[in-house]
């Protein structure tokens, strides 16, 4: 509110003033507005109807017209949920002053959701938590730089306007590293929809450049966890991505140096070895 | 249970290990019944029932990974490849983030 009060002038009002008097403002309001604008002291009455009525007509407008936030992928949104995000966003921000705060996830775009997802940037480590239906979830400054930011950002309603910054280079390691767990996740029968998502963002944007909003991404996700045979279509998957994403040389080392250290397990229950080796074969015997 | 008897118990049966992220603290917010899953799952674990991932950092390496469903708490038993257990980690899901970067895993 603070902010919508710096975007408007004495000048901008007075230009205004035959659109606002007498539909929106009386001409009583309008001189007051007018004189709060200039920073003129209020009487105690001035000061009551400023707070009970013009402020809460403004609140309106900025409700209204939602130019009181930084909304991204618009389109996605439901209109319903906008209005609440936008409500959530300024509860929050007055909970939180002064803090990077976003509101995303399936709540703005998705009929059915289990929770409101809200981002706050800290520089502290803070434990995340809940309220209610809002799930509070505190993320690191540097966040901003990575592709989990870029798309949870790519549809959402925030405080501020984040700046687009290249995602850092993504490693060979960590991403057959995230392939590892997602196949051992999916064998242990474990909730591993999380572990999932990262791994195709990563892959998505290695091999096209392109970062998955929270929509699209949730549709990929879905049409993997729904199929037969997940573990085989995420093998698939990585195999047909990683492929002419790295030189030849550095996917060879990566893949040959996995294969290794999966050679020789320990115990029977090793179904997930052959699984990544069989993966990484086929990766290698297309890139040789 | 408390986390003190746990680590007794879990060490009966693993011999001695490591502790470590924040056992105490998330042992304490478990439900009995997640605290009673995960000692069956480190039985398991010990009886070669249950998979592992072995690391590209450390060589003979091994991690067994735990998601408890509906929280954000994780756990990651590490050994030694046919040796003994090394560590048991419990803790959020940004700290294990961390560990598993830390461990290659």
């Amino acid at each position: 509110m603070r902010e919508f009060e710096k975007m408007i002038s004495v000048e901008r009002l007075k230009e205004a003033k035959r659109y606002l008097v007498p539909y929106i403002l009386s001409e009583n309001y309008y001189g007051i507005l007018k004189k709060k604008l200039a920073e003129r002291p209020l009487s105690a009455n001035e000061k009551y109807y400023y707070s009970h009525f013009i402020r809460k007509k403004l609140l309106g407008m900025i409700e209204l017209f939602g130019f009181d936030e930084m909304i991204d992928g618009k389109v996605f949104i439901r209109k319903d949920r906008l209005r609440k995000a936008a409500y959530l966003l300024r509860r929050y921000s007055r909970i939180h002053k002064g803090m990077k705060i976003l509101v995303s996830g399936s709540f703005l775009y998705s009929n059915d959701y289990n929770d409101i997802d809200i981002f706050i940037i800290s520089k502290y480590d803070k434990e995340d938590y809940r309220d209610g239906k809002v799930h509070i979830n505190y993320l690191p400054i540097d966040v901003e730089k990575t592709l989990f930011f870029s798309s949870i950002r790519s549809i959402s309603i925030s405080n501020f306007d984040a700046l687009f910054s290249n995602p850092k280079k993504i490693e060979i390691n960590d991403l057959l590293h995230s392939y590892e767990v997602v196949v051992l996740l999916m064998l242990q029968k474990d909730d591993y929809l999380q572990e999932l998502r990262y791994l195709i963002l990563n892959l998505e944007y290695l091999s096209s450049s392109v970062i998955l909003n929270s929509m699209q991404l949730k549709a990929g996700t879905d049409k993997i966890m729904s199929s037969k045979n997940p573990v085989k279509v995420i093998s698939k998957y990585l195999s047909a991505k990683i492929i002419g994403a790295y030189s030849r040389k550095e996917l060879q080392i990566a893949l040959k140096r996995f294969i290794c250290k999966n050679l020789k397990p320990e115990s029977k229950a090793s179904e997930n070895w052959k699984v990544y080796n069989n993966a990484y074969k086929e990766a290698l015997e297309i890139v040789a | 249970m408390l986390h003190d008897e746990a680590r007794k118990k879990i060490e009966g049966l693993l011999g001695e290990i490591k502790f470590e992220g924040h056992f105490n603290i998330v042992f304490d917010r478990l439900s009995l019944n997640r605290q009673k899953q995960l000692i069956e799952w480190l039985r398991e674990c010990k009886d070669g029932k249950v998979a592992s991932i072995s690391s590209d950092r450390i060589t003979g390496l091994l991690a067994f990974i735990l998601k408890f469903r509906q929280t954000n708490f994780r756990a990651v038993l590490t050994k030694k490849k046919n040796e003994y257990f090394i560590a048991l980690f419990l803790g959020k899901h940004k700290y294990y983030e961390n560990e598993k970067r830390r461990l290659g895993i």
